[in-house]
């Protein structure tokens, strides 16, 4: 999965209309919430075949440190 | 060799609706069409001070007596599912006996299981019935979370539903009740908790578990670590029924329907994909009772049955998960 595949399958998870780039910040994303939780867990899940721990999200403060977290399990 | 069968299934809910407009007018920050996109749930039953899982479990239960009152005197074992139950001591089972009249010299308790409560029931209303200590079990399910939410939990006060259930296993001459799987890890007990009891008081500070204190809510309130929840599930559930198809010797197409805990619909979308099952084999069928607990189950077999979307002879699926974590499945004969 790139990066840009991640986004358009976390915008629909998030519903949101507009194109993320990744430089937002999680608190300013409406749908941002704990069912936005479940549906990167799945995104992972159905693309990945791994699990993504849900705690790692502590760290984040803008999407692209979630890309990065995601892309560091996709290597891994 | 006796087998046992599913005969009846009744429900009952609370009169009062909690609606997702009243849920957008408590958290105005939230929007309507979302709540019901994510959860698959449009309104749930809440119970009322004082209406308890005790007298939903009653009122579904009395639904089956009162299409043949020969029941009470034929009832020879009663199981009663509820994390909820009226008192500590003693078991909502011994007074639902009492309640609805039934036979005095029968084996009757409650179980403390969450959403794989009414099949881990159904499992032992069936070892009761082919080991021959009963011939027509009585299982209700009775849930009332609404009374352990915080008022401002929003996340949790959206999926769940206060309701009862109650279904007669029978002894029967045809295997109408198969093998059974099940899965037990309580790594997950902290998951879906309610952290507190009249004998495990203030064990946890604020410090060290902060999440137990989140939107408003106390040590007497229930708390649960969806993200958590949603990977145990879908761990567990392919696994489980994977195993249990084989334990019974049988393949996917060899079932007619799936009908999973009804949990939300996001997390049952995923779960029917990583499960490879079609999309017409699986029921949902909750958005207006929401998540019932233990009974999701026999509340969507029940409808299931008077839509006539699933027909008599027709082999279904079922598989609980969650709160334990526990997880059972077995396949039916309708």
């Amino acid at each position: 999965m790139n990066k840009d595949e991640f986004l358009r399958l976390f915008e629909k998870t998030l519903e949101i209309e507009k194109n993320l780039n990744g430089d937002e910040e999680l608190s300013s994303i409406d749908g941002w919430d704990s069912m936005a939780v479940l549906g990167l867990i799945a995104i992972v899940d159905s693309k990945l075949q791994k699990e993504f721990d849900p705690a790692s999200l502590s760290t984040t403060i803008t999407v692209n440190d979630i890309w990065e977290l995601i892309n560091e399990l996709q290597n891994s | 060799m006796i087998y046992s069968k599913i005969s009846d299934i009744s429900s009952y809910f609370p009169q009062k609706i909690l609606s997702n407009e009243e849920l957008s007018n408590l958290f105005p920050e939230w929007d309507i069409s979302k709540i019901e996109s994510k959860t698959g749930i449009k309104e749930r039953r809440i119970t009322e001070e004082g209406e308890t899982a005790l007298n939903l479990g009653v009122c579904a239960a009395q639904k089956i007596i009162d299409k043949n009152e020969d029941l009470k005197n034929e009832i020879d074992g009663l199981l009663f599912c509820t994390q909820s139950p009226d008192y500590c001591i003693p078991p909502n089972a011994c007074m639902t006996q009492k309640i609805l009249g039934l036979r005095q010299d029968i084996p009757a308790t409650d179980y403390n299981l969450g959403c794989s409560g009414f099949v881990f029931g159904l499992s032992l209303a069936h070892g009761w019935i082919s080991s021959g200590i009963c011939k027509k079990v009585l299982l209700i399910t009775a849930e009332t979370y609404s009374k352990y939410i915080a008022d401002k939990d929003k996340s949790i006060r959206t999926i769940f539903g206060d309701g009862a259930s109650a279904t007669l296993v029978e002894a029967t001459n045809k295997k109408k009740i198969y093998e059974f799987s099940f899965v037990t890890d309580g790594s997950g007990a902290m998951d879906l908790i309610v952290p507190s009891s009249r004998i495990v008081k203030n064990k946890y500070s604020i410090s060290d578990f902060p999440q137990f204190f989140e939107y408003g809510r106390t040590l007497n309130n229930i708390y649960m670590d969806g993200p958590r929840v949603f990977q145990f599930t879908l761990r567990c559930v392919p696994n489980l029924l994977e195993k249990c198809l084989s334990k019974n010797k049988m393949l996917t197409d060899d079932i007619d329907f799936y009908v999973f805990h009804q949990a939300n619909a996001f997390m049952l979308e995923h779960i029917r994909i990583k499960c490879k099952i079609p999309n017409d084999k699986f029921i949902i069928d909750f958005e207006d009772i929401g998540n019932t607990v233990s009974c999701t189950i026999p509340i969507a077999l029940k409808r299931s049955i008077e839509k006539k979307i699933i027909k008599k002879g027709q082999t279904v699926f079922i598989a609980g998960f969650g709160v334990g974590y526990s997880a059972a499945a077995t396949i039916i004969k309708i």
